[in-house]
């Protein structure tokens, strides 16, 4: 039943800026930095509860990599409803927990046909990190020219290209918030860049 | 700030609802505590001689004290996107069985997979007498063969013309739920009478929920997703008065599921689902576990599509009422219907489906609203669905992209419902694929027309 379905025209805040420039041709590796910025704001925004709700469902993913009898074994529909039943407790950032059961739910089923990670942790994260760049920039970009500075198709090979360059950014943001266990407190990334010091000077080092 | 108000709470405490006039409380703490008052007019059911029951008058309660509770209680999230946590005490005739652990964990499930708010609720007995409408005994009651949601809307009117072409002498009853809404009420009853002449079995019943708040200018949720919650509650409740343990809801299958277009459209707030097939399967336990018997919310029309199901007005020849029916989310008193968002398009895709010629007067055709039709309007966003579905089921195993794209509303559907009962996954997979891909290719017969007539054309 439809009724009064929202619908997102335009990435807002800082999304809408990195689109701007992905409209105005900026370079990809500019524009990437803005979008790896915007998504650690909305990661920090959406706090550590969506990261909770995935580590829930990691506990279960391990013991299935443990015990392989598990995985055709465990009685996926039921994981599931647990899952939903786990969110009916939280009270945290309703896009950000949306977010998060949808990866969950996206790799229990992949458990179940099969699939193995090393560290089921950082891969997961990593989805919901691309879930997010997903739901607040690549699906948010302008459909109508009426909403945007450039031409929606222009806009959307643009995405296409950008997306080499947001890899890097998001592998590193998962990686942090693996590693911390924590969204809450999560610095916007800095690949490639080694801020020049003064002490460098000071002491020749000029590599 | 207190730690309350952090927390988005809302207190409601409602006085026994009867016919007339009673007060609610509303609480939001950090803010002044407001009034609000309510009413149920149920009396319709004295025509049809039917006793309105205890647990049946209870639903109308909950229905009506949920509806309210959701459309009121703003902000309906925190600054950090936080959900509500809204507590409602409710007087009913039969707090024994609503306050058991069971009713409670599904009444919050359920709403919770509606609206993703957190509801908690505390039943108290009732002092006062009953409406009139529960007073009155059951002598020679009318007797009905299936009871449905009527919304005045093409999708309830085609689906009731469908039911009754297979079975001409059936005893429909259709079942409206009004917010003391006088356009949307004299809506149902045009579109009921042309409907009646047709098939004269048929009877109308409509409930109305009186409401009237202390300010006119208090802001109300704009995400207003109980909505489907009070539709199915009081429609079970009349199945039940009448005896039915089958409440009917005729609605297109792509409607039902009503499935976000993008990504950027995040759960419920871009997407309501009131009639999902996971919202009748919860809503079923729930009655269910009140009733102490299995009842079922059944949609007999999930794998058509929108142009399918409106080919039964034509084959029913009531063509003539199809403009007249009301699918518009934005209709406003006065002004025709918006034509641009969802469900208008859905409404306009169908009917070129069906070949029905459109009379309705939307106000995509007037020059002054063309502007803002254009910025309002959903169509290019159904558009990038259809497109993206199509790249999906052109691939080796669509089931496994549209499974993982959807998980709570398609692949936790089909498990849970399949579980339910007992159908085979498979099937269930093969035939909304199949539904999937009829729209897809509906939709690319009516895009050109749609566009063009739209005006993104120009775009």
């Amino acid at each position: 039943m439809p009724d009064g379905d929202f619908v997102k025209n335009k990435p807002t805040g800082k999304f809408g800026t990195a689109a701007d420039g992905l409209a105005e041709g900026r370079p990809l590796t500019e524009v990437a930095k803005d979008v790896a910025d915007a998504v650690a704001s909305a990661i920090r925004k959406y706090g550590d509860e969506p990261i909770n709700l995935i580590t829930t469902a990691v506990n279960v993913i391990r013991e299935v990599f443990q015990d392989e009898h598990l995985r055709t074994d465990t009685d996926w529909v039921v994981a599931s409803y647990s899952l939903d039943t786990h969110l009916r407790q939280i009270w945290g950032n309703r896009d950000g927990l949306e977010l998060a059961l949808d990866v969950c739910k996206q790799a229990y089923l992949d458990v179940r046909d099969g699939a193995t990670w090393d560290n089921p942790m950082l891969a997961t994260v990593e989805r919901y990190v691309w879930r997010i760049y997903d739901a607040r920039f690549a699906e948010s970009l302008p459909l109508d020219a009426i909403y945007s500075k450039g031409d929606p198709a222009y806009l959307a090979e643009r995405e296409r290209e950008l997306r080499p360059y947001m890899t890097i950014y998001i592998v590193d943001m998962a990686r942090r918030i693996t590693e911390s266990g924590r969204a809450k407190n999560l610095k916007n990334p800095r690949i490639g860049e080694k801020k020049s010091s003064i002490m460098d000077d000071l002491w020749g080092n000029h590599d | 700030m207190t730690k309350a108000e952090l927390r988005n709470d809302h207190f409601w405490r409602f006085d026994d609802i009867g016919r007339q006039l009673t007060s609610a409380t509303y609480e939001n703490l950090g803010h002044p505590t407001s009034e609000v008052r309510v009413a149920i007019a149920d009396d319709e059911f004295t025509k049809h001689f039917r006793y309105v029951h205890p647990v049946a008058a209870d639903l109308f309660d909950l229905a009506e004290a949920v509806q309210l509770a959701d459309w009121w209680s703003v902000p309906s999230i925190t600054k950090k996107g936080r959900p509500r946590n809204l507590q409602l005490q409710i007087p009913v005739r039969c707090p024994e069985l609503f306050n058991t652990p069971t009713v409670q964990n599904l009444l919050s499930e359920l709403l919770h997979f509606q609206t993703r708010d957190l509801w908690s609720f505390e039943f108290a007995p009732r002092h006062g007498v009953g409406r009139p409408a529960e007073l009155n005994p059951s002598l020679f009651p009318d007797e009905i063969d299936e009871a449905a949601l009527f919304s005045s809307g093409a999708d309830s009117t085609a689906g009731a013309a469908g039911r009754l072409l297979a079975q001409p002498d059936k005893r429909l009853l259709l079942v409206s739920v009004d917010p003391n809404n006088a356009r949307l009420h004299n809506a149902q009853e045009t579109v009921y009478q042309g409907f009646q002449k047709r098939f004269p079995l048929t009877k109308w019943l409509p409930i109305r929920f009186a409401r009237r708040k202390a300010s006119a200018t208090q802001p109300v949720n704009k995400h207003f997703r109980a909505r489907g919650f009070g539709f199915l509650m009081s429609g079970a409740a009349t199945a039940l008065v009448f005896d039915k343990d089958k409440l009917f809801i005729y609605e297109h299958g792509l409607g039902a599921l009503n499935l976000p277009f993008r990504s950027s459209e995040i759960g419920v707030e871009g997407h309501a689902r009131g009639v999902h097939p996971l919202s009748l399967l919860y809503a079923g336990r729930l009655i269910s576990a009140l009733t102490g018997t299995k009842f079922h919310f059944e949609n007999p029309y999930f794998y058509s599509t929108k142009g399918e199901m409106l080919k039964y007005l034509v084959e029913a020849e009531l063509v003539n009422i199809a403009h007249i029916t009301i699918t518009c989310d934005r209709a406003r008193a006065g002004d025709p219907q918006c034509g641009c968002c969802s469900s208008c398009l859905y409404r306009r895709q169908g009917m070129m489906w069906a070949n029905i010629d459109d009379f309705t007067t939307y106000r995509t055709e007037s020059l002054q609203y063309w502007e803002q039709s254009r910025k309002n309007s959903h169509f290019k966003h159904m558009n990038y669905q259809v497109v993206k579905w199509q790249q999906m089921l052109d691939s080796e195993n669509p089931w496994a992209l549209f499974s993982r794209r959807y998980p709570s509303q398609l692949n936790d559907m089909v498990d849970r419902v399949c579980r339910d009962t007992d159908q085979d996954p498979k099937e269930m997979v093969r035939d909304v694929l199949d539904l999937i891909e009829r729209h897809t290719v509906q939709w690319q017969y009516a895009e050109p027309m749609l566009e063009r007539t739209l005006g993104f054309y120009h775009s």
